[in-house]
Protein backbone atom coordinates (compact mmCIF):
# COMPACT_ATOMS: atom_id res chain seq x y z
CA UNK A 1 0.00 0.00 0.00
CA UNK A 2 1.80 3.57 -0.76
CA UNK A 3 2.31 5.63 2.18
CA UNK A 4 0.14 8.77 2.67
CA UNK A 5 -2.80 6.93 0.09
CA UNK A 6 -6.47 6.43 1.60
CA UNK A 7 -7.20 2.89 0.86
CA UNK A 8 -10.28 2.07 -1.17
CA UNK A 9 -13.17 1.36 1.22
CA UNK A 10 -12.40 4.76 3.34
CA UNK A 11 -12.47 6.30 -0.15
CA UNK A 12 -15.71 4.91 -0.78
CA UNK A 13 -16.93 5.48 2.91
CA UNK A 14 -16.08 9.26 2.53
CA UNK A 15 -17.55 9.60 -0.93
CA UNK A 16 -21.20 8.05 -0.49
CA UNK A 17 -21.19 10.25 3.08
CA UNK A 18 -20.69 12.89 1.07
CA UNK A 19 -22.94 12.10 -1.89
CA UNK A 20 -25.40 11.49 1.14
CA UNK A 21 -25.72 14.89 2.69
CA UNK A 22 -25.08 16.48 -0.96
CA UNK A 23 -28.45 15.31 -2.14
CA UNK A 24 -31.06 17.06 0.06
CA UNK A 25 -29.03 20.05 -0.40
CA UNK A 26 -29.69 19.66 -3.93
CA UNK A 27 -33.29 18.13 -3.93
CA UNK A 28 -34.75 18.58 -0.08
CA UNK A 29 -36.12 15.06 0.49
CA UNK A 30 -39.25 16.88 3.24
CA UNK A 31 -38.46 13.71 5.63
CA UNK A 32 -41.03 14.12 8.88
CA UNK A 33 -39.40 15.48 11.78
CA UNK A 34 -40.56 15.01 15.56
CA UNK A 35 -40.13 17.69 18.13
CA UNK A 36 -39.05 16.89 21.14
CA UNK A 37 -40.56 17.34 24.41
CA UNK A 38 -36.94 19.17 25.37
CA UNK A 39 -37.25 21.36 22.77
CA UNK A 40 -41.51 22.08 23.95
CA UNK A 41 -40.34 22.91 27.01
CA UNK A 42 -37.09 25.25 26.18
CA UNK A 43 -39.96 26.92 23.47
CA UNK A 44 -43.04 27.02 26.57
CA UNK A 45 -40.15 28.76 29.01
CA UNK A 46 -39.09 31.31 26.54
CA UNK A 47 -43.08 32.03 25.05
CA UNK A 48 -44.04 32.77 28.44
CA UNK A 49 -41.99 35.96 29.43
CA UNK A 50 -44.43 38.87 29.47
CA UNK A 51 -44.44 42.37 28.76
CA UNK A 52 -41.14 44.84 30.52
CA UNK A 53 -39.40 40.76 31.48
CA UNK A 54 -35.65 41.13 30.82
CA UNK A 55 -34.20 37.71 28.70
CA UNK A 56 -30.67 37.49 29.34
CA UNK A 57 -29.04 35.48 26.84
CA UNK A 58 -25.08 34.46 26.72
CA UNK A 59 -23.79 33.44 23.54
CA UNK A 60 -20.20 31.62 24.24
CA UNK A 61 -20.20 28.82 21.55
CA UNK A 62 -17.19 28.74 19.27
CA UNK A 63 -17.44 29.20 15.64
CA UNK A 64 -16.61 26.09 14.62
CA UNK A 65 -19.44 24.45 15.96
CA UNK A 66 -21.48 26.77 14.42
CA UNK A 67 -23.01 23.97 12.35
CA UNK A 68 -24.36 22.39 15.64
CA UNK A 69 -25.34 25.14 17.69
CA UNK A 70 -25.73 27.75 15.37
CA UNK A 71 -29.18 27.15 13.78
CA UNK A 72 -30.76 26.38 17.17
CA UNK A 73 -29.18 29.73 18.12
CA UNK A 74 -30.41 31.98 15.13
CA UNK A 75 -33.88 30.47 16.19
CA UNK A 76 -33.93 30.76 19.56
CA UNK A 77 -32.96 34.92 18.93
CA UNK A 78 -35.10 35.47 16.44
CA UNK A 79 -38.42 33.91 19.04
CA UNK A 80 -36.50 36.52 21.72
CA UNK A 81 -36.66 39.48 19.19
CA UNK A 82 -40.22 38.61 18.04
CA UNK A 83 -41.12 38.56 21.74
CA UNK A 84 -39.60 42.49 21.64
CA UNK A 85 -42.08 43.31 18.97
CA UNK A 86 -45.56 40.83 20.06
CA UNK A 87 -45.21 41.41 24.60
CA UNK A 88 -42.73 44.22 25.01
CA UNK A 89 -39.86 42.27 26.34
CA UNK A 90 -36.27 43.18 26.44
CA UNK A 91 -33.10 41.20 25.66
CA UNK A 92 -29.81 41.57 27.03
CA UNK A 93 -26.83 39.86 24.81
CA UNK A 94 -23.57 38.62 26.28
CA UNK A 95 -20.56 36.69 26.21
CA UNK A 96 -18.21 35.75 28.81
CA UNK A 97 -15.75 32.42 27.25
CA UNK A 98 -14.09 34.02 24.53
CA UNK A 99 -14.39 36.19 21.58
CA UNK A 100 -15.79 33.69 19.38
CA UNK A 101 -19.53 33.92 21.07
CA UNK A 102 -19.56 37.80 20.43
CA UNK A 103 -18.55 37.25 16.94
CA UNK A 104 -21.23 34.87 16.40
CA UNK A 105 -24.14 36.81 18.36
CA UNK A 106 -23.24 40.34 16.07
CA UNK A 107 -23.06 38.10 13.25
CA UNK A 108 -26.56 36.63 14.30
CA UNK A 109 -27.93 40.00 14.78
CA UNK A 110 -26.54 41.29 11.54
CA UNK A 111 -27.57 38.70 9.19
CA UNK A 112 -30.54 36.80 10.70
CA UNK A 113 -32.58 39.41 12.84
CA UNK A 114 -34.68 42.32 11.58
CA UNK A 115 -34.21 45.13 13.99
CA UNK A 116 -36.25 47.50 12.50
CA UNK A 117 -38.50 49.39 14.40
CA UNK A 118 -36.58 48.63 17.39
CA UNK A 119 -34.65 50.70 19.76
CA UNK A 120 -30.86 49.55 20.73
CA UNK A 121 -31.16 50.43 24.18
CA UNK A 122 -34.20 50.79 25.22
CA UNK A 123 -35.47 47.01 23.11
CA UNK A 124 -31.94 44.83 23.02
CA UNK A 125 -28.75 45.69 23.81
CA UNK A 126 -25.54 44.07 23.04
CA UNK A 127 -22.90 43.61 25.71
CA UNK A 128 -20.25 42.09 23.66
CA UNK A 129 -17.43 39.95 25.38
CA UNK A 130 -17.00 40.64 28.89
CA UNK A 131 -13.45 38.36 29.43
CA UNK A 132 -13.45 36.17 32.58
CA UNK A 133 -15.88 33.27 32.39
CA UNK A 134 -16.84 32.02 35.20
CA UNK A 135 -15.54 34.73 36.98
CA UNK A 136 -18.10 36.97 34.79
CA UNK A 137 -20.85 34.58 35.02
CA UNK A 138 -20.66 34.93 39.30
CA UNK A 139 -20.33 38.93 38.44
CA UNK A 140 -23.13 39.52 36.49
CA UNK A 141 -25.36 37.47 38.86
CA UNK A 142 -24.19 38.84 41.77
CA UNK A 143 -23.66 42.57 40.87
CA UNK A 144 -24.27 43.19 37.12
CA UNK A 145 -22.98 46.87 37.42
CA UNK A 146 -20.01 46.56 38.35
CA UNK A 147 -18.64 44.66 35.13
CA UNK A 148 -21.20 46.32 32.69
CA UNK A 149 -19.62 49.89 31.96
CA UNK A 150 -20.16 49.82 28.49
CA UNK A 151 -21.85 47.53 25.84
CA UNK A 152 -19.80 46.31 22.98
CA UNK A 153 -20.24 49.82 20.79
CA UNK A 154 -18.54 51.38 23.55
CA UNK A 155 -22.51 52.98 24.94
CA UNK A 156 -22.04 53.57 28.55
CA UNK A 157 -24.81 52.30 30.72
CA UNK A 158 -26.63 55.50 31.03
CA UNK A 159 -27.31 55.97 27.31
CA UNK A 160 -28.72 52.36 27.39
CA UNK A 161 -32.34 52.57 29.65
CA UNK A 162 -32.91 48.97 29.87
CA UNK A 163 -30.10 48.73 31.66
CA UNK A 164 -30.16 51.41 34.37
CA UNK A 165 -32.35 48.69 36.91
CA UNK A 166 -30.83 45.49 36.53
CA UNK A 167 -28.68 45.50 39.42
CA UNK A 168 -28.27 41.59 39.36
CA UNK A 169 -29.82 38.46 38.48
CA UNK A 170 -32.61 38.88 40.55
CA UNK A 171 -33.58 41.71 37.81
CA UNK A 172 -33.96 38.77 35.07
CA UNK A 173 -36.55 36.53 34.04
CA UNK A 174 -34.59 34.56 32.01
CA UNK A 175 -31.20 33.43 31.12
CA UNK A 176 -29.97 31.05 28.49
CA UNK A 177 -26.76 30.41 27.15
CA UNK A 178 -25.06 28.82 24.52
CA UNK A 179 -21.57 26.55 24.67
CA UNK A 180 -19.79 24.11 22.71
CA UNK A 181 -17.94 23.38 26.05
CA UNK A 182 -18.84 22.47 29.53
CA UNK A 183 -22.17 23.39 30.94
CA UNK A 184 -20.62 23.67 34.48
CA UNK A 185 -20.16 27.13 35.27
CA UNK A 186 -23.28 28.23 34.38
CA UNK A 187 -25.65 26.36 36.70
CA UNK A 188 -22.97 26.49 39.45
CA UNK A 189 -22.64 30.08 39.15
CA UNK A 190 -26.36 31.02 37.84
CA UNK A 191 -28.30 27.89 38.42
CA UNK A 192 -29.11 28.87 42.40
CA UNK A 193 -31.18 31.65 42.04
CA UNK A 194 -34.55 30.20 40.76
CA UNK A 195 -34.93 31.61 37.49
CA UNK A 196 -35.24 29.53 34.25
CA UNK A 197 -32.07 28.77 33.18
CA UNK A 198 -31.92 27.40 29.53
CA UNK A 199 -28.66 25.65 27.61
CA UNK A 200 -28.36 25.28 23.59
CA UNK A 201 -25.21 22.84 22.95
CA UNK A 202 -23.73 20.47 21.31
CA UNK A 203 -25.42 16.94 21.06
CA UNK A 204 -22.40 15.27 22.56
CA UNK A 205 -22.84 17.82 25.86
CA UNK A 206 -26.64 17.06 26.37
CA UNK A 207 -25.78 13.71 28.55
CA UNK A 208 -23.22 16.32 30.72
CA UNK A 209 -26.17 18.42 31.23
CA UNK A 210 -28.78 16.32 32.29
CA UNK A 211 -27.93 15.98 36.20
CA UNK A 212 -28.16 19.77 36.16
CA UNK A 213 -31.52 19.32 34.44
CA UNK A 214 -32.44 16.80 36.66
CA UNK A 215 -32.34 18.80 39.49
CA UNK A 216 -33.92 21.44 37.71
CA UNK A 217 -30.62 24.02 37.99
CA UNK A 218 -30.71 24.02 34.25
CA UNK A 219 -34.59 24.42 33.44
CA UNK A 220 -34.20 23.51 29.74
CA UNK A 221 -31.82 22.15 27.15
CA UNK A 222 -32.34 22.26 23.22
CA UNK A 223 -28.87 19.66 21.62
CA UNK A 224 -27.98 20.04 17.77
CA UNK A 225 -29.71 20.13 14.98
CA UNK A 226 -32.79 18.32 15.33
CA UNK A 227 -33.98 20.18 18.09
CA UNK A 228 -33.24 23.56 16.60
CA UNK A 229 -35.49 22.08 13.57
CA UNK A 230 -38.42 21.69 16.12
CA UNK A 231 -37.78 24.93 17.42
CA UNK A 232 -38.08 26.46 14.29
CA UNK A 233 -41.43 24.34 13.41
CA UNK A 234 -42.51 25.56 16.81
CA UNK A 235 -41.51 29.13 16.13
CA UNK A 236 -42.83 28.77 12.56
CA UNK A 237 -39.79 30.67 11.28
CA UNK A 238 -37.75 28.11 8.95
CA UNK A 239 -34.05 28.57 9.15
CA UNK A 240 -30.80 26.06 8.76
CA UNK A 241 -32.14 23.43 11.20
CA UNK A 242 -34.75 22.35 9.26
CA UNK A 243 -32.89 22.80 5.62
CA UNK A 244 -29.97 20.90 7.30
CA UNK A 245 -32.21 18.07 8.81
CA UNK A 246 -32.72 15.96 6.09
CA UNK A 247 -28.53 15.72 5.43
CA UNK A 248 -28.44 14.76 8.99
CA UNK A 249 -31.37 12.26 9.60
CA UNK A 250 -29.35 10.51 6.38
CA UNK A 251 -26.24 10.52 7.56
CA UNK A 252 -27.16 8.98 10.93
CA UNK A 253 -28.77 6.40 8.91
CA UNK A 254 -25.62 5.65 7.03
CA UNK A 255 -23.81 5.20 10.68
CA UNK A 256 -25.98 2.88 11.72
CA UNK A 257 -26.29 1.26 8.04
CA UNK A 258 -22.18 1.19 7.98
CA UNK A 259 -21.89 -0.99 11.50
CA UNK A 260 -24.48 -3.62 10.37
CA UNK A 261 -22.34 -3.69 7.08
CA UNK A 262 -18.84 -3.58 9.16
CA UNK A 263 -19.86 -6.81 11.32
CA UNK A 264 -21.69 -8.71 8.61
CA UNK A 265 -18.17 -8.23 6.60
CA UNK A 266 -16.17 -8.66 9.48
CA UNK A 267 -17.74 -12.06 10.52
CA UNK A 268 -17.69 -13.29 6.51
CA UNK A 269 -13.88 -12.79 6.86
CA UNK A 270 -13.41 -15.11 10.37
CA UNK A 271 -15.88 -17.39 8.52
CA UNK A 272 -13.75 -17.48 5.07
CA UNK A 273 -10.64 -18.05 7.78
CA UNK A 274 -9.45 -14.48 6.38
CA UNK A 275 -6.55 -12.49 7.29
CA UNK A 276 -6.59 -10.78 10.95
CA UNK B 1 13.20 41.76 46.98
CA UNK B 2 13.73 38.55 48.78
CA UNK B 3 10.58 39.12 50.88
CA UNK B 4 8.34 39.29 47.55
CA UNK B 5 10.01 36.07 46.21
CA UNK B 6 8.76 34.27 49.00
CA UNK B 7 6.23 31.59 48.76
CA UNK B 8 3.97 32.71 51.55
CA UNK B 9 2.87 35.43 49.53
CA UNK B 10 1.31 34.06 46.41
CA UNK B 11 -0.72 31.56 48.69
CA UNK B 12 -2.09 33.94 51.10
CA UNK B 13 -3.37 36.21 47.97
CA UNK B 14 -4.83 32.97 46.74
CA UNK B 15 -6.51 31.79 50.13
CA UNK B 16 -7.74 35.82 50.46
CA UNK B 17 -8.84 35.69 47.23
CA UNK B 18 -10.97 32.32 47.25
CA UNK B 19 -12.50 32.82 50.87
CA UNK B 20 -14.05 36.43 50.42
CA UNK B 21 -16.43 34.88 47.73
CA UNK B 22 -17.17 32.10 49.72
CA UNK B 23 -17.77 33.96 52.74
CA UNK B 24 -19.72 35.85 50.42
CA UNK B 25 -21.83 33.28 49.44
CA UNK B 26 -22.56 31.60 52.84
CA UNK B 27 -22.92 34.27 55.16
CA UNK B 28 -23.77 37.26 53.49
CA UNK B 29 -20.81 39.33 54.33
CA UNK B 30 -17.97 40.98 52.88
CA UNK B 31 -20.64 40.91 49.95
CA UNK B 32 -18.92 44.72 48.71
CA UNK B 33 -15.58 43.58 48.75
CA UNK B 34 -16.33 40.28 46.77
CA UNK B 35 -17.81 42.42 44.08
CA UNK B 36 -14.83 44.60 43.86
CA UNK B 37 -12.71 41.49 43.98
CA UNK B 38 -14.53 39.88 40.66
CA UNK B 39 -14.49 43.05 38.96
CA UNK B 40 -10.53 43.59 39.51
CA UNK B 41 -10.78 39.29 38.21
CA UNK B 42 -11.59 40.33 35.27
CA UNK B 43 -9.71 43.32 34.23
CA UNK B 44 -6.70 40.97 35.39
CA UNK B 45 -8.25 37.92 32.41
CA UNK B 46 -8.56 40.82 30.07
CA UNK B 47 -5.02 41.36 30.33
CA UNK B 48 -3.88 38.16 30.29
CA UNK B 49 -4.93 38.15 26.58
CA UNK B 50 -2.36 40.40 25.94
CA UNK B 51 0.45 38.36 27.27
CA UNK B 52 -0.90 35.47 25.09
CA UNK B 53 -0.43 37.86 21.80
CA UNK B 54 2.95 39.09 23.76
CA UNK B 55 4.05 35.07 23.39
CA UNK B 56 2.53 34.29 20.06
CA UNK B 57 4.84 37.41 18.47
CA UNK B 58 7.80 35.88 20.59
CA UNK B 59 7.42 32.63 19.33
CA UNK B 60 7.08 33.13 15.80
CA UNK B 61 8.96 35.92 15.46
CA UNK B 62 12.02 33.21 17.42
CA UNK B 63 10.70 31.04 14.41
CA UNK B 64 11.29 33.59 11.62
CA UNK B 65 14.26 34.61 13.17
CA UNK B 66 15.88 30.74 13.07
CA UNK B 67 14.41 30.22 9.70
CA UNK B 68 12.41 27.13 10.99
CA UNK B 69 8.48 26.83 9.96
CA UNK B 70 9.13 30.43 8.41
CA UNK B 71 6.35 30.87 6.00
CA UNK B 72 3.88 30.01 8.44
CA UNK B 73 4.91 31.78 11.14
CA UNK B 74 5.03 34.82 8.29
CA UNK B 75 1.50 33.90 7.60
CA UNK B 76 0.38 33.75 10.95
CA UNK B 77 1.64 36.79 12.44
CA UNK B 78 0.76 38.51 9.12
CA UNK B 79 -2.81 37.50 8.75
CA UNK B 80 -3.05 38.61 12.92
CA UNK B 81 -1.62 42.29 11.80
CA UNK B 82 -4.08 42.11 9.19
CA UNK B 83 -7.49 41.57 10.92
CA UNK B 84 -6.19 43.85 13.84
CA UNK B 85 -6.22 46.29 10.99
CA UNK B 86 -8.82 45.45 9.51
CA UNK B 87 -11.16 45.90 12.38
CA UNK B 88 -10.47 49.69 12.96
CA UNK B 89 -10.12 50.52 9.43
CA UNK B 90 -13.03 49.00 7.59
CA UNK B 91 -15.66 46.79 9.28
CA UNK B 92 -17.57 45.54 6.80
CA UNK B 93 -14.75 43.76 5.34
CA UNK B 94 -13.65 42.67 9.05
CA UNK B 95 -17.69 41.26 9.32
CA UNK B 96 -17.19 39.66 5.29
CA UNK B 97 -13.84 37.83 6.36
CA UNK B 98 -15.43 36.88 9.40
CA UNK B 99 -18.80 35.54 8.00
CA UNK B 100 -17.34 34.29 4.52
CA UNK B 101 -13.87 32.68 5.31
CA UNK B 102 -13.32 31.90 8.91
CA UNK B 103 -16.69 30.84 10.10
CA UNK B 104 -17.04 28.10 6.78
CA UNK B 105 -13.12 27.44 7.49
CA UNK B 106 -13.69 26.87 11.31
CA UNK B 107 -16.83 24.48 10.84
CA UNK B 108 -15.33 22.58 8.15
CA UNK B 109 -12.01 21.75 10.53
CA UNK B 110 -14.21 20.27 12.80
CA UNK B 111 -15.97 18.47 10.47
CA UNK B 112 -13.69 16.47 9.64
CA UNK B 113 -14.25 13.90 12.77
CA UNK B 114 -17.62 13.06 10.90
CA UNK B 115 -15.38 11.43 8.32
CA UNK B 116 -12.77 9.56 10.43
CA UNK B 117 -16.20 8.36 12.98
CA UNK B 118 -17.53 7.06 10.14
CA UNK B 119 -14.59 4.46 9.15
CA UNK B 120 -14.56 3.85 13.11
CA UNK B 121 -17.92 2.61 12.97
CA UNK B 122 -16.78 0.41 9.65
CA UNK B 123 -14.48 -0.92 10.98
CA UNK B 124 -13.46 -0.37 14.78
CA UNK B 125 -17.56 -1.26 15.95
CA UNK B 126 -17.19 -5.03 16.01
CA UNK B 127 -19.09 -7.29 18.48
CA UNK B 128 -16.09 -9.59 20.09
CA UNK B 129 -17.72 -9.59 23.73
CA UNK B 130 -20.54 -9.01 25.60
CA UNK B 131 -20.12 -5.38 26.68
CA UNK B 132 -19.32 -4.57 22.66
CA UNK B 133 -22.86 -6.61 21.97
CA UNK B 134 -24.31 -4.21 24.61
CA UNK B 135 -22.43 -0.83 23.35
CA UNK B 136 -23.04 -1.29 19.53
CA UNK B 137 -27.00 -1.61 20.38
CA UNK B 138 -26.98 0.99 22.53
CA UNK B 139 -24.90 3.08 20.00
CA UNK B 140 -27.36 2.10 17.17
CA UNK B 141 -30.65 2.78 19.45
CA UNK B 142 -29.15 6.36 20.64
CA UNK B 143 -27.99 7.12 16.70
CA UNK B 144 -31.72 6.40 15.37
CA UNK B 145 -33.11 7.99 18.50
CA UNK B 146 -30.95 11.22 17.31
CA UNK B 147 -32.85 10.92 14.01
CA UNK B 148 -35.54 12.88 13.72
CA UNK B 149 -37.25 10.64 11.16
CA UNK B 150 -36.82 7.70 12.83
CA UNK B 151 -38.15 9.38 15.97
CA UNK B 152 -41.23 10.60 13.93
CA UNK B 153 -41.91 6.61 12.64
CA UNK B 154 -41.11 4.96 15.76
CA UNK B 155 -42.54 6.40 19.10
CA UNK B 156 -41.54 3.12 20.71
CA UNK B 157 -38.01 4.22 20.31
CA UNK B 158 -38.31 7.36 21.79
CA UNK B 159 -38.99 5.51 24.65
CA UNK B 160 -35.93 3.53 25.41
CA UNK B 161 -33.90 6.30 23.86
CA UNK B 162 -35.42 8.21 26.66
CA UNK B 163 -34.74 5.74 29.33
CA UNK B 164 -30.92 5.04 27.70
CA UNK B 165 -30.68 8.94 28.10
CA UNK B 166 -32.03 9.25 31.76
CA UNK B 167 -31.36 6.37 33.84
CA UNK B 168 -28.28 4.83 32.99
CA UNK B 169 -26.36 7.69 31.32
CA UNK B 170 -27.45 10.48 34.10
CA UNK B 171 -26.65 8.45 36.76
CA UNK B 172 -23.17 7.86 35.37
CA UNK B 173 -22.78 11.34 34.87
CA UNK B 174 -23.97 12.34 37.89
CA UNK B 175 -21.30 10.23 39.48
CA UNK B 176 -18.95 12.14 37.45
CA UNK B 177 -19.87 15.28 38.06
CA UNK B 178 -20.29 14.33 42.44
CA UNK B 179 -16.19 13.17 41.89
CA UNK B 180 -15.21 16.18 40.20
CA UNK B 181 -16.64 18.43 42.89
CA UNK B 182 -15.10 16.50 45.47
CA UNK B 183 -12.41 16.42 43.78
CA UNK B 184 -12.38 20.75 43.55
CA UNK B 185 -12.88 20.62 47.30
CA UNK B 186 -9.81 18.74 48.42
CA UNK B 187 -8.27 20.72 45.98
CA UNK B 188 -8.72 23.93 47.38
CA UNK B 189 -8.26 22.73 50.54
CA UNK B 190 -4.87 21.57 49.88
CA UNK B 191 -4.10 24.85 47.94
CA UNK B 192 -5.44 26.98 50.52
CA UNK B 193 -3.03 25.50 53.61
CA UNK B 194 -0.42 25.46 50.86
CA UNK B 195 -0.12 21.56 50.58
CA UNK B 196 -0.98 22.15 46.76
CA UNK B 197 1.50 24.34 44.95
CA UNK B 198 1.00 23.04 41.31
CA UNK B 199 -0.33 26.90 40.39
CA UNK B 200 2.88 28.10 41.70
CA UNK B 201 4.76 26.50 38.71
CA UNK B 202 5.38 23.69 41.18
CA UNK B 203 7.44 25.72 43.58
Amino acid sequence: MQSGSLPIVDRAVFIIFIILIAIPAIMPLGLPISISSNTVEVYRQIEGLKGGDIAMWITDFSVGTWGQVGPAEVAIYRHLFDLIRRKGIKVIIVTTYSVDGALNAERILREYIDTAGLKYGEDYVNLGWIPGYETTLAALAKDFQSIVKTDAYGNTIDKLPMLRGVRSISDIALIGFSTSTSPDPYPRQLGGYNKPLIINTLIATVPWTLPYYEKRLITGYIGAESDAAGYEKLTGMPGEGLRTLDAQSLSHIYGVVLIIVGNIWYFTRRREGGRR
Amino acid sequence: MSFLKRIEIPIILFAIGSLLPLIDYYTGNLSIQASELLSWIVILVTFSYLIGVVNLFRYHLNNIRRGRDIYYSILIIGSFLFYLAIAYLNKGVYDWIFSTLYTPLSVAISSFVGFYTYTVFLRGARLKSPTAVLLLAVTIVILLYNTPTIRALSPQLITVGDWIKNVPNTGAYRGILIGMGISMIVLFMRAIIGRERSYLGGG
